[in-house]
């Protein structure tokens, strides 16, 4: 079991929160290959508007704030995962989140070099600096897979 | 530019000579543990100035993305230098601030962490202007040195359970099993 997974489970104090965690990534996150894709899925689960995590079965078996202590922790783990990832493997995740979107390639890629959706996949409150990190790797990462598409002068 | 690393080079050393001068771990009770350990983890001037990126994104073979490597990896350079200095800056007004109400100070030891401070400042400041000049993963020792020093200027807090305090080093990426 990797260290990151090691540390978020330890700063689940809660018995519901850790049992909700593991039912998580058991159920869901297990089963989605790449973590790229595990990070815009565990976005997905939270509303823009309030930024509060939203899982009906977490919640129904484990209570609200179990659920969203547990979405907020894997978010973060996921999150931090990534930003540790060198630039090549990062592009990695990016050809798998291509692959599994079901969008064309050129299609997924114009869209998320142009409107950067990427950017509200990252948790709340985490450092500025990794985030820059991440972003400005997805960034790159994108041109990556973008030049090897079609050879272009990247965006700024 | 030679004489940018030549000026770089004369401070390293005598940062060295300074650090040797120095007790292990500056724990002065003045000094407040910051967020700075926190919310800068180890991996990050290892990734800013990674050499493997820069060869990663070599071998691509465009100059638009070799150019624009360049223009993001200094711009995190520079976030993560100016970061540096704010966090030195805020330990230092900290600790003045407490040490005019301290009945023991010593005056070498203050001195020492004075010299200390205006080094590491100093040293922030030349890498500031020369990552503006040179490729990502050149000045990568003098910022892990930086690094390093930040880690001993301003230990980590105790606690190895916070959220922020994931793993510096690239683990598995098989979560389960």
């Amino acid at each position: 079991m990797c260290q990151t997974h090691a540390t978020a489970t330890a700063s689940l104090v809660d018995h519901d929160a850790r049992r909700a965690y593991d039912d998580l990534w058991r159920r869901t996150l297990s089963r989605i290959s790449g973590d790229l894709n595990r990070l815009v899925c565990l976005a997905s689960m939270r509303d823009y508007n309030s930024g509060r995590y939203q899982h009906a079965g977490l919640e129904s078996s484990f209570g609200f704030a179990a659920a969203t202590q547990a979405l907020e922790v894997a978010h973060r783990e996921v999150f931090w995962q990534l930003a540790q990832a060198s630039l090549e493997q990062l592009v990695q995740e990016l050809e798998l989140y291509v692959h599994h979107s079901g969008e064309s390639p050129e299609a997924l890629l114009a869209t998320w070099r142009s409107l950067q959706p990427y950017r509200i996949a990252l948790p709340l409150s985490v450092d500025p600096l990794a985030a820059h990190l991440l972003l400005s790797n997805l960034k790159l990462g994108l041109e990556v897979l973008h030049s090897r598409r079609c050879p272009q002068v990247p965006r700024r | 530019m030679t004489l940018l690393f030549l000026a770089c080079l004369i401070a390293l050393l005598l940062g060295l000579v300074l650090l040797r001068l120095l007790p292990s771990h500056v724990s002065s009770p003045d000094i407040e543990h910051t967020a700075f350990s926190e919310a800068h983890p180890g991996f990050i001037a290892e990734a800013v100035f990674s050499p493997r990126d820069w060869l990663f994104i070599q071998q691509q073979s465009s100059p638009a993305l070799n150019s624009l490597f360049i223009h993001e990896r200094r711009a995190l350079a520079i976030h993560w230098l100016r970061d540096c200095l704010a966090a030195i800056h805020s330990v230092r007004a900290n600790h003045l601030r407490q040490s005019r109400h301290s009945r023991d100070l010593s005056v070498l030891a203050e001195a020492r962490l004075l010299i200390l401070f205006f080094y590491f400042s100093a040293l922030c400041r030349c890498l500031l202007v020369a990552v503006r000049f040179v490729q990502p993963s050149v000045p990568r020792a003098t910022a892990l040195y930086i690094q390093k020093l930040a880690g001993r200027v301003l230990p980590s807090p105790q606690s190895p359970t916070a959220l922020s305090h994931f793993p510096i080093r690239e683990v598995s990426r098989e979560r389960l099993g």
